[in-house]
Parts: C-alpha cells; structure tokens; sequence
C-alpha cells in the first residue's frame, strides 16, 4: 500500500521536475531557435516575451532591442551603398561627356582613372590605365612632378601634344590631392589648339586691314608718275628707248603685282559673309574645272564627279573661289618639284563624294612636291607659305571659306604613298548651323573674328 | 582747247600728277587740296570738268558730301 502511494509520488515528482525544467529551458529554446534564424540573415526575428519568466524575459528583450539595431544598420548600408553607386555613375557620365581630359594619378604617377577626352588627346592606341604617365605622355612629366614633390602642391601650364601628325597646344593643370606625401594627383586637360588659331588669325586679320591700306595710298602717285613720263617723253626719246620703254613698264607692272597683293591682303581682312543658296555642287565643281583647264591647258587635271545633280546650300562664288585657290595650290606644288625627279607632266586629280551623313567632300590631289610632315597645320595660319613668292594667304582663305560654311579643310597625304597630297574640303550639305542675319555668326564655327569684322568694317 | 579742269585731291603728288598728265594734253587746270578751297574755286569761276576725290582726308567736308553741296548749288551740271 505504501509501496503503491509511493510510487505515485515519485512519478509526480519526476513529472512536475521535467515540466518545471522544460518551462525553465523553453525561453533559452526559443532564443536559440531566434539567434540561428538571424545568422541566416533574417533580421525581422523577433523572441516573444514572457513576463512571468523574469531574467529571461529581459535576455528576451535586449535580444530584441539587437536584432532591430542590427537591422537598421544593415539597412543603412545597403542605402548608403547605393547613393556611392548612383554617385559613382554620375561622376563617370560627367568625366565621359566633358571635352577637358581629366586624369587620376596614383603618387607614382601611374594612371588610375583616365576619362575618354584624355584618351583621345594621348592616345597612341591600347589600354592606359595603370600605365606610368611619363610613359604615355612625356610633355606631361615635368607637371606631374612639380605637383607630387612640389611645395605649391599645383602645376599648371601650356604644352604642345603632338600625336599622330597633329600638334595639339594644351592647357595643363595638375592638382595634388591632399596635404600628405602619398596623395595621388589629377590632371586636366585642355585643348587651345583652336583658340590660339583663331587668335592669331584675327590678329593678323586686323594687322592686314591696315597695312593694306596704307600701301595702297603711294601706289596711285607712283603709278601716275610712271604714265606720265611715259606719255609726255615716250615720244621724243630716241637713244636708249628700249631702256626707257623697259624702265616705265617695269614700274606699271611692279605696281599692278603690288597692288593685287594689297587686294588679296584685304579680301582676307574682310572676307565676305557667304550668301547661301540652294545649288548644284557638282556643277560649280565641273565649272571651276572647267575654267582651269581651259587657262592652263599645261597642267593635266582630271575630275571624277557624279552624274546626277547634287543639291547643297552654299556660296558658289566663295566656294569656286576656294576651289580654285586649291587647284591653283596643287599646280605651284607640281611645278615645285625639280625638274630631274618630275616624271611626266604632273597630274591633278578632282574627285567628289556625298557622303551618307550629307558631308560634301571634294578631295585635290595632286603630284607635287607633297606636304611637309611636321607643323603641317601652320600652312593653314595666314603668312605662312613654303612657295617663294607666295602670298601665304591661298589655304588661310580657302580655311575660313569652308569653315564660313560649317566645313574645314583637311591636309593629307596622297592615299598611295607616291609623292604629293591631298587637299581635302568639306562641309555640309545643308550648310553652316547658324544662319548669318546682318553681322551674326556665319557658321557653326564661329568664326571668332567675324564679329569685329563687322564693327571695323572700313572700305578700302 | 582751252578748257578749265578743276583737280580735287587732299594728297599734293595725285594733285600735281593729275594736273600735270592733264596740262600735257593741253587742258588748263586748277588745284584744290580741301573742300573749302574746291567750293571757293568753283565759285570763283565754273570750271569744265572737276576730279574730285571722294575720300578728301582732313578737309572739313568729305568728297561725297562736297558733291552733294555742288549738286545743289549747280543744278545743271553733270556728274
């Protein structure tokens, strides 16, 4: 009997152990349970709390309060990580479409971001990053160092880039990053090239205008004194008039040489605004070579034009004018070559392309003494001529006449090597970008000196 | 012939050429250097043929505008 109550007992005993040590064990459980769930990444875990079960209960709560921080902060990351990103595309857009050459250097010089205006105006092809600056680009070596080591913790300064046959003038500035030694640098980059052009050829613009005036004034007096001896003692001179004859001409004609040069000096200085209008191009083309062969009949010129009627907006005179300097160009170079290296009579070639973007392109080639291999784009800077008795204006006019119109010239090699050069003018079909309204810009250019042409315009 | 040509220029040497390559061809001439010694001498007596320069630098009046005063005071004469 007691045996049996016993019995009962003890397994009540064990019973309300095991349910008290399960009650104490559940909370930990649950914890447990909770803590594998956020290593896994799931911060939204949450233990419930039970009052009753007292020091747990707090355990409870501060794992709580974790996972929620936990959560917030990881939420922070993630946002933060996608404003640098969204910042990081933006800044690489801006680099990407700006016209400057920006690049980051490491402190040894080796580039570590090099947007794509840098890479054009350095570029000898291949992959820069990572590649020493000195290497690339030795012009840049002495910036580059200056800002690393110097006390300014800046270098800036002009330096000509020659790449590819093309000088490019350049604006350099070099920035050091940060006060201490290890910082890296970055350099920009800016082409000048135009500006300074244009500069120098407005100058010399101005310069013409006024010498052209000036020397046209004694022209007049000299050539009447010559005339009038001619007339008044032409006839009474009996000994020696040959001598009188060769004399007085050679005066009349020294001034007719003088005087064209002074006009083609002021046509430069004032070159008119092109009238445009609607035309066939293939037919002023056809014209001007026409003309040419039928005043130089010496020279063989052959032409490779379109059939049909290629329409364009531009002005036929001006654009026969400068077409015709070029061929004029070609024939002096033909004629330059010394006479043991000709062989044959020398050969103008005129070919015609419209190109699919509605470029016109007009190429003049020719098998002359060629083009020279450095400084070439200084033919196209007024007064510059390689030719003895040239003016040194022909490819300055021809330049702003095809930039007047929205188009440029280009100087080139003869596409098959042999000796001579390729004179090629373009512009667009539909003409310069900005219509010319009474001393407006001329053309999408801009020629940089039309504006004061208009407001010095003085008839000469 | 003994016409009266009336030479206007500010410059003396174009003055003096013209004239002269005139007088050789047995024309009388007369010499202005300014607007106001060209309308004193066509009012002192009408010359035939007047050159007249249009620019006449440093003279009061220039040479378009002394045109226009002998257009007006000389309505008959041909220019």
């Amino acid at each position: 009997m007691y045996a049996l109550i016993a019995l009962i007992l003890l397994l009540s005993a064990i019973w309300f152990g095991l349910s008290f040590a399960n009650r104490l064990v559940a909370p930990i459980r649950r914890m447990i349970h909770a803590t594998d769930q956020v290593s896994s990444g799931n911060f939204y875990v949450q233990v419930p709390i039970k009052r009753s079960e007292g020091d747990l209960a707090h355990l409870g709560e501060t794992f709580n309060k974790m996972t929620a921080e936990l959560r917030r902060q990881h939420d922070g990351l993630v946002t933060a990580s996608g404003v640098i990103d969204r910042r990081r595309r933006f800044t690489e857009t801006v680099l990407s479409g700006v016209s400057s050459g920006v690049l980051s250097l490491d402190s040894e010089g080796h580039i570590t971001i090099i947007n794509r205006s840098a890479e054009t105006l350095l570029g000898t092809g291949g992959r820069l990053l990572g590649k020493p600056i000195v290497e690339i680009a030795p012009e840049l070596a002495s910036f580059v160092a200056e800002a690393l080591h110097g006390r300014m913790r800046q270098s800036s300064g002009q330096v000509v880039i020659s790449r590819g046959g093309q000088d490019r003038m350049v604006n350099v500035r070099a920035t050091r990053e940060g006060e201490n030694l290890g910082a890296g640098l970055v350099v920009t980059l800016d082409d000048i090239t135009d500006l300074v052009s244009a500069q120098r050829t407005a100058a010399w613009a101005d310069v013409a205008r006024r010498i052209a005036h000036e020397i046209k004034n004694p022209l007049t007096p000299i050539q009447l004194s010559a005339e009038r001896i001619k007339r008044r003692f032409g006839k009474v001179i009996v000994e020696g008039k040959d001598v009188f004859d060769q004399c007085t001409d050679t005066i009349v004609r020294q001034v007719e040489d003088i005087r064209r040069m002074v006009d083609e000096f002021s046509s430069f200085a004032r070159m008119p605004k092109p009238s445009l209008q609607r035309e066939d191009i293939v037919e002023t083309v056809r014209q001007v070579v026409f003309l040419w062969r039928v005043g130089n009949p010496e020279t063989t010129i052959e032409e490779q034009l379109p059939h049909d009627v290629v329409p364009a907006r531009f002005d036929r005179r001006l654009i026969s004018q400068a077409l015709t300097n070029v061929i004029k160009n070609a024939t002096e170079a033909i004629e330059a070559v010394p006479a043991e290296e000709r062989d044959g009579q020398g050969r103008i070639d005129v070919r015609f392309e419209r190109r699919e973007d509605g470029r016109i392109v007009i190429d003049v080639t020719d098998t002359g003494k060629g083009l020279p291999q450095e400084q070439r784009q200084k033919l196209l800077e007024p007064y510059m001529t390689t030719r003895e008795g040239g003016t040194g204006l022909g490819l300055a006019i021809v330049g702003k006449i095809l930039e007047d119109h929205g188009g440029g010239i280009e100087l080139l090699d003869r596409p098959d090597g042999a000796r001579g050069a390729r004179i090629r003018l373009w512009f667009p079909e539909t003409g310069p970008v900005q219509e010319a309204e009474g001393g407006g810009e001329g053309a999408g250019h801009g020629s940089p000196d039309s504006g004061r042409d208009n407001k010095n315009r003085t008839s000469l | 012939m003994s016409a009266d040509i009336l030479v206007v220029d500010d410059e003396v040497d174009i003055r003096d050429l013209v004239a002269g390559l005139l007088e050789d061809e047995g024309y009388r001439t007369r010499k202005a250097g300014s607007a106001d010694e060209a309308l004193a001498a066509i009012a002192a007596r009408r010359p035939n043929l007047v050159f007249l320069d249009i620019w006449l630098q440093g003279s009061r009046l220039d040479g378009l505008q002394v045109l226009e005063l002998i257009k007006e005071s000389h309505p008959d004469l041909r220019w």
